[in-house]
């Protein structure tokens, strides 16, 4: 039985590309994992799966440690009105199999896209652009229904051009698994990809029109023990945890490098119930936690403590630093407490109004870290009985979509790129609409003008007070935004950093393609 | 001459009978199982629609879909069915042997098995065959020397090793063989960065990279092998018949291996065939410390995405190869024990 498996083993990804061990150049190897077939549409919805598609793929915008800037555009004009975007083409960029890319390339994608919908594209595309135009081969002009303030980050810098040519025949997108759909315009082409071993193998496109690519080949390899692969030599990156990060601290062959990951941690309040609905009650958790030590204490030190204003200061751009705060006050949260008719504490400790009623609350935590405990011990401090419920993350996810709790701890990110996320924290096009959101009128008259608002001075006003807003109502309290680590060999790359807000629509990473560039991705 | 052709051919008889009507029972048990199978994951919590697009509360990604793309894409997946078409379309699907789409994965479910079963089979087949072979040998050589050193310190060794975590062991055995002596790769089930010139360098590769994985998988089962042969072995080893195969002359091995193993066997092998079920388990574990490519990861993903494709395909091969296993205990059975041939079933 284990010949006729071995027999079978041998003859599965026969046909798969890898590297003769006498290859030169330079090979980069990274940890990594299965985020689906690096096409456009066949990635799972997940960053590192988008990631590695831009390694094949480009869009007319990219971004760099600053901002926006021009990719396979080389400039554009947004019109008066917000409403019309024109792209101007650079010269000699060329697909994989030789042929140029044109502005009808451009179009095609988006008739395409309208035709197929995408699960992230389409919800930035659909209603927003409302037809693309070529002027020739090298000019391109949107048509907005609406002036769209996030367009250049979360349209233009996202969405990729797919090669008319190819995609033109493909009327199964997302399990079309040909070679041909991973043809893009990229600094790199796939060589191999194997779903069940999670990895990938790239090699530098020798013609692209950004310049020389310093990798010759780039590997992604799945690793169940990242920081022995490290430290042993087999991969050449990865990112650590905090725990992995004090490790290799002390390690001089070892670098690290330190960013944001747009990555959330955050109590939610049921704003449809008695309790949690009363804003003395959430002002009192406010001053009650202790986020700098809650950092310290939960993260060991990899995180920055929460914002009330829920943007992160990691996004210096749209941070606002004029909004309330809530310095660690128990006494304060002991007070609001008792405004509240909580004025009893029992034998054991825990509040109780005048009817009697316990001041206890179900608080959902999904299972990690310690966090949900401390948080626990504070509020008990103030005569708050916390019951913890522990859920895996799917089923938590459910019943915080369909408000069915009280309190509850959230992980997540999507906290980075264009600050139009803010707009899924009311009940406006939030999935699903629910209950326990935040409705806030003044609120949600800002998230719809913001959308729209194409002048960033003005722009910055509204988010300026919708921050406000959420750290006066505090329907959700930030606790902390977790930071990301790269940790690798130097000596082959250097220059990794973080991208300012996250690659496209907020991916933070340290691997935007630019890292490979031999010109850093200066234009030729 | 004609009277043993007789006697064997009513015996034929009867073992086919027996096996037909084992064969009805589990054939009942595997359509209950196929209910079950399609009803356990829609019961889980959470939306798959939501994995699918990214749009669960802790997505990544935060904007809405609109209405015009759900709705097709709902349709592309299927997910627009009811219930009972849903149900209608498993069966008429498994019925000519195509367990689905993955709407996580985005392609069929008999490639994602297709692509990881094998090496899943690989790992658990070397693990077994490496523990059955080892925990038999010290388990009999622990019953003959009984009270000895030698059965003293099998017992002792054994026994830790069975309290240390398999974490802990793989970990251990990582650190050792890879890192410190450099002898095994830390990871994965072949070097997926180069490409190999013949098939023997290839299938050394593939052993190579086996050895650690199936090892931590092997001492984890060891210890329950030994132990019950060495029990087993000891009740054999006081009947009469094996003090009559000593008094008739026979050879130490020849009574231990030809007289009393055979019967000592019994539980152990039954052991084995229930310990699969319990080895899915280990074999996550090892999967995800080895970086191994096998259904183990498959389902642990398919469970955080609310695969319903792949999560009804994986228990439907678990409950498989729990059926298939006692079928095959029970063929087992009737060659080693003489006794199940005159059950009726």
């Amino acid at each position: 039985m284990l010949a006729v498996l071995l027999l079978v083993l041998l003859l599965v990804g026969c046909g798969q590309s890898g590297a003769t061990k006498d290859k030169k150049g330079m090979t980069l190897t990274l940890a990594g994992d299965d985020y689906g077939y690096p096409s456009p549409y066949g990635f799972y919805p997940r960053g590192p799966g988008y990631l590695r598609m831009t390694l094949l793929f480009d869009t007319l915008a990219w971004k760099d440690e600053k901002g926006v800037i021009p990719w396979l555009a080389g400039q554009w004009q947004m019109s008066a009105d917000g409403r019309t975007w024109t792209f101007d083409l650079r010269d000699n960029i060329r697909w994989h199999d030789g042929k140029a890319l044109t502005a009808e390339d451009v179009v095609f994608t988006y008739e395409y896209l309208d035709q197929h919908p995408h699960p992230w594209f389409s919800r930035e595309v659909k209603g927003v652009v409302e037809r693309v135009e070529a002027r020739g081969e090298k000019q391109v002009v949107f048509y907005l229904s609406r002036a769209y303030a996030p367009f250049l980050n979360n349209i233009a810098a996202t969405v990729p051009v797919l090669p008319r040519h190819i995609w033109a025949d493909i009327v199964d997108p997302a399990s079309c698994t040909d070679t041909r759909a991973v043809m893009g315009s990229g600094p790199f082409r796939l060589t191999g990809y194997d779903k069940a071993a999670g990895s990938y193998n790239f090699e530098a496109n020798r013609d692209y029109f950004r310049g020389v690519n310093k990798v010759d080949r780039l590997f992604f390899v799945k690793v169940g023990q990242p920081l022995m692969a490290l430290q042993k030599g087999e991969i050449d990156g990865f990112n650590p945890d905090m725990d992995q990060v004090a490790l290799l601290k002390n390690n001089s062959n070892i670098r690290i490098c330190e960013g944001n990951s747009f990555w959330i941690y955050r109590l939610l309040f049921n704003m449809s119930q008695d309790v949690t609905g009363d804003i003395r009650f959430r002002q009192a958790m406010a001053h009650a936690l202790n986020l700098p030590e809650l950092v310290e204490r939960a993260m060991h030190g990899g995180a920055l403590p929460g914002s009330p204003g829920y943007i992160s200061p990691e996004l210096n751009e749209w941070y606002y630093t004029g909004i309330t705060r809530y310095p660690y006050d128990p006494e304060k949260s002991r007070k609001l407490l008792e405004a509240m008719g909580y004025d009893r504490v029992n034998s054991q400790g825990i509040r109780e109004n005048a009817a009697g009623q316990r001041l206890s609350l179900e608080m959902l935590t999904f299972q990690q870290g310690q966090d949900a405990e401390i948080i626990k011990q504070w509020l008990l401090m103030i005569g708050v009985e916390v019951r913890l419920r522990a859920l895996e993350k799917s089923a938590h996810d459910k019943l915080i979509d369909s408000s069915q709790y009280q309190l509850a701890i959230n992980g997540h990110g999507g906290i980075g790129g264009d600050p139009i996320f803010l707009n899924q924290l009311a009940a406006i096009n939030a999935i699903p609409a629910s209950a326990a959101l935040y409705h806030n009128p003044e609120y949600l008259q800002l998230a719809e003008q913001q959308a729209y608002q194409t002048n960033p001075v003005e722009r910055r006003q509204s988010l300026a007070r919708m921050q406000s807003l959420l750290a006066e109502d505090l329907p959700t309290l930030p606790l902390y935004y977790r930071k990301s680590y790269f940790a690798y060999r130097p000596g082959k790359i250097e220059g990794w950093f973080y991208t300012s807000g996250g690659i496209a629509m907020g991916i933070p990473t340290e691997m935007n393609k630019l890292v490979f560039l031999g010109d850093g991705g200066t234009p030729p | 001459m004609s009277c043993s052709c007789e006697k064997g051919s009513v015996r034929l008889r009867r073992q086919l009978a027996y096996l037909a009507g084992r064969a009805g029972e589990y054939a009942i048990t595997l359509l209950v199982i196929l209910a079950i199978n399609f009803a356990l994951p829609r019961l889980l919590p959470g939306d798959s629609f939501a994995y699918i697009t990214g749009s669960t509360s802790s997505a990544d990604y935060a904007g809405a879909l609109d209405a015009h793309s759900q709705k097709v894409l709902r349709a592309y997946y299927g997910l627009d069915l009811s219930l009972q078409e849903q149900f209608v379309l498993y069966l008429s699907q498994l019925a000519v042997g195509d367990l689905g789409y993955s709407h996580f994965f985005k392609v069929s479910v008999n490639q994602l098995i297709a692509e990881r079963l094998p090496w899943s089979m690989l790992l658990v087949v070397t693990g077994v065959f490496v523990a059955l072979v080892v925990g038999v040998a010290l388990g009999v050589l622990s019953a003959w020397r009984r009270s000895g050193n030698m059965d003293r310190g099998l017992w002792a060794l054994l026994t830790a090793l069975r309290s240390v975590p398999s974490f802990f062991l793989g970990s251990l055995l990582l650190l050792i063989f890879s890192v410190h002596w450099n002898l095994f790769p830390l990871f994965g089930a072949r070097d997926m960065t180069l490409i190999y010139p013949t098939a023997l360098e290839r299938m050394e590769d593939i052993l190579h990279h086996l050895t650690l994985p199936a090892l931590t998988l092997a001492m984890g089962e060891v210890t329950g092998k030994y132990l019950l042969t060495r029990a087993a072995m000891l009740d054999t080893l006081r009947e009469e018949y094996i003090m009559f195969s000593r008094a008739r002359g026979f050879s130490d091995t020849a009574v231990m291996f030809r007289h009393a193993l055979p019967n000592a066997l019994i539980p152990v092998i039954t052991h084995t065939g229930m310990r699969l079920g319990v080895m899915m388990g280990g074999m996550i574990f090892v999967e995800s410390l080895f970086g191994y490519p096998g259904m183990g990861k498959l389902f642990v993903d398919a469970m955080s995405a609310r695969d319903l494709q792949v999560l009804q395909s994986g228990f439907l091969m678990t409950s498989v190869v729990m059926v298939v296993m006692n079928l095959a205990l029970d063929l087992v059975y009737v060659r080693l024990d003489p006794r199940v041939e005159v059950t009726k079933p």
